[in-house]
């Protein structure tokens, strides 16, 4: 009975205790996990995949009623434009069977004249396909949640593409789910290619739905329209993969109109080209 | 002796509040494929945050509201402890307010959550910056805050709901 008392006693005191400096002792617990972030800590990261393991099935539930309202918005407005849908799908079939005959005749003058230098092919991409469950594009961060993780062979610093272009990288993976970082995170920076010229430049993303180009050298050899590519040069995307074109030129920057459109994009390839550049030695200090 | 699924019903209704958030963080996270999304797509849960501070706080305590914002910044992707940060100060300071705002009418509740809420966006603006190393454009956040401030009368409704169940579930118990 004493005992009870007491406990109930002690319950009190922590009560009142939590009641005055529990904010204090939660800002500052707060504060020092955006500090571990500001550092790269493994530990964030360890917290972010275990939050992501333990959401992904709640994620999925909810997505379903959602998913059925947005498939039958989607259904009602595509039956009002049926008939120019199917003209221009006419028309399109007719263009890819005959890019079809240019295919299949480069394919094969390819592998002649292959075989006539002895030509050694590069291993092939692994690559997985995944749908996105999850899109945290905010004024504050854009990245994705896709439906693949390791289990599928996914790795941290794969390649995710969408329509032929690049979107950005996977920064985490859980089992059956990883995050990817997109090209317009203000945490993104790659360096590219411009235009024909090949001028080198940083890619920066500032959370908007247009990056930045910076760091380039020369301005007046930047024009509007101008293709943006990786340079391959931090060795985590291979050279030459698309991103977009030059929109705006200004003194020190330029943005960029990325050519994957996220509104229409549901599925993305994951790619593993085999290599990690930088991020090998990111990952070796933050171990 | 109470039985074991009226144990389980009473966490239930306990833990509904922090649910409710949950859902409406999943909800901001949802890819809706609406156009300029990028820009405008605020985090729901603020509202719902801000509400039970004012309405209800012995429902939803100061320890709900930061595992509620950990759980949103491992979603977000924002810096791990900045929505934990915002939503335990906003819970803390709208429940010490709430004296003034719990009996005033609702557009007086409004104008103190667009109040807040721009509090919040600034703070989460700067933790952003902090960890990235520079500042981002202001004008998404604050698009995003207009529309935040905006949908306050839909979400505040259905914490209005949960919480009128939550009065009848306990006047049956």
């Amino acid at each position: 009975m004493k005992q009870a008392g007491g406990i109930k006693h002690l319950s009190r005191k922590f009560r009142a205790w939590l009641e005055r400096f529990g904010v204090v002792f939660l800002a500052l617990f707060a504060l020092i996990l955006i500090a571990l972030e500001k550092m790269d800590s493994p530990i964030i990261n360890g917290m972010r995949v275990a939050f992501l393991e333990v959401m992904l099935p709640v994620t999925n539930t909810l997505a379903v009623p959602v998913r059925w309202v947005s498939k039958r918005v989607d259904i009602i407005s595509e039956y009002f434009s049926l008939i120019d849908e199917n003209e221009k799908l006419l028309l399109e079939n007719q263009k890819l069977k005959q890019e079809r005959e240019n295919i299949l005749f480069l394919i094969q003058e390819n592998q002649q004249l292959a075989k006539m230098l002895n030509y050694k092919y590069p291993p092939a991409i692994k690559s997985v396909t995944a749908k996105i469950v999850a899109d945290s594009e905010s004024a504050f961060a854009q990245s994705l949640i896709v439906l693949a993780g390791s289990a599928s062979g996914v790795e941290k610093g794969d390649v995710v593409m969408a329509n032929g272009a690049l979107m950005g990288r996977v920064i985490n993976v859980a089992s059956d789910a990883a995050q990817v970082l997109l090209l317009n995170d203000v945490n993104s920076r790659i360096p590219v290619f411009v235009g024909k010229d090949r001028q080198r430049a940083i890619l920066v993303g500032d959370n908007t739905e247009a990056p930045v180009l910076i760091l380039f050298l020369q301005k007046d050899k930047i024009a509007v329209g101008d293709e943006i590519t990786t340079s391959g040069d931090a060795g985590v995307f291979p050279s030459g993969l698309v991103i977009g074109t030059v929109d705006k030129v200004a003194d020190d920057e330029a943005k960029v109109t990325l050519l994957v459109d996220r509104d229409k994009v549901d599925y993305v390839k994951i790619l593993n080209f085999g290599q990690r550049g930088i991020l090998q030695s990111t990952d070796k200090w933050t171990k | 002796m109470e039985g074991l699924w009226a144990k389980i019903g009473k966490g239930f209704w306990f833990v509904s509040p922090l649910l409710l958030v949950m859902l409406l963080e999943l909800l901001s996270f949802y890819p809706f494929h609406l156009p300029n999304m990028a820009v405008i797509r605020p985090c729901f849960a603020l509202v719902a945050v801000y509400y039970f501070a004012v309405y209800a706080p012995w429902r939803f305590g100061m320890i709900m509201a930061f595992a509620a914002g950990l759980l949103a910044d491992s979603l977000f992707m924002v810096p791990f402890g900045s929505y934990a940060l915002v939503f335990a100060l906003l819970f803390k300071v709208a429940e010490a307010l709430r004296r003034f705002l719990v009996d005033k009418p609702f557009y007086i509740v409004w104008i103190g959550f667009g109040v807040f809420a721009l509090a919040a966006n600034l703070l989460m603006w700067f933790a952003v910056a902090f960890v990235a190393g520079r500042f981002t454009a202001f004008l998404p956040m604050l698009v995003s805050y207009s529309v935040l401030v905006a949908i306050y009368p839909f979400v505040s409704f259905l914490c209005f709901l949960l919480l009128k169940l939550l009065l009848k579930v306990n006047r049956y118990e």
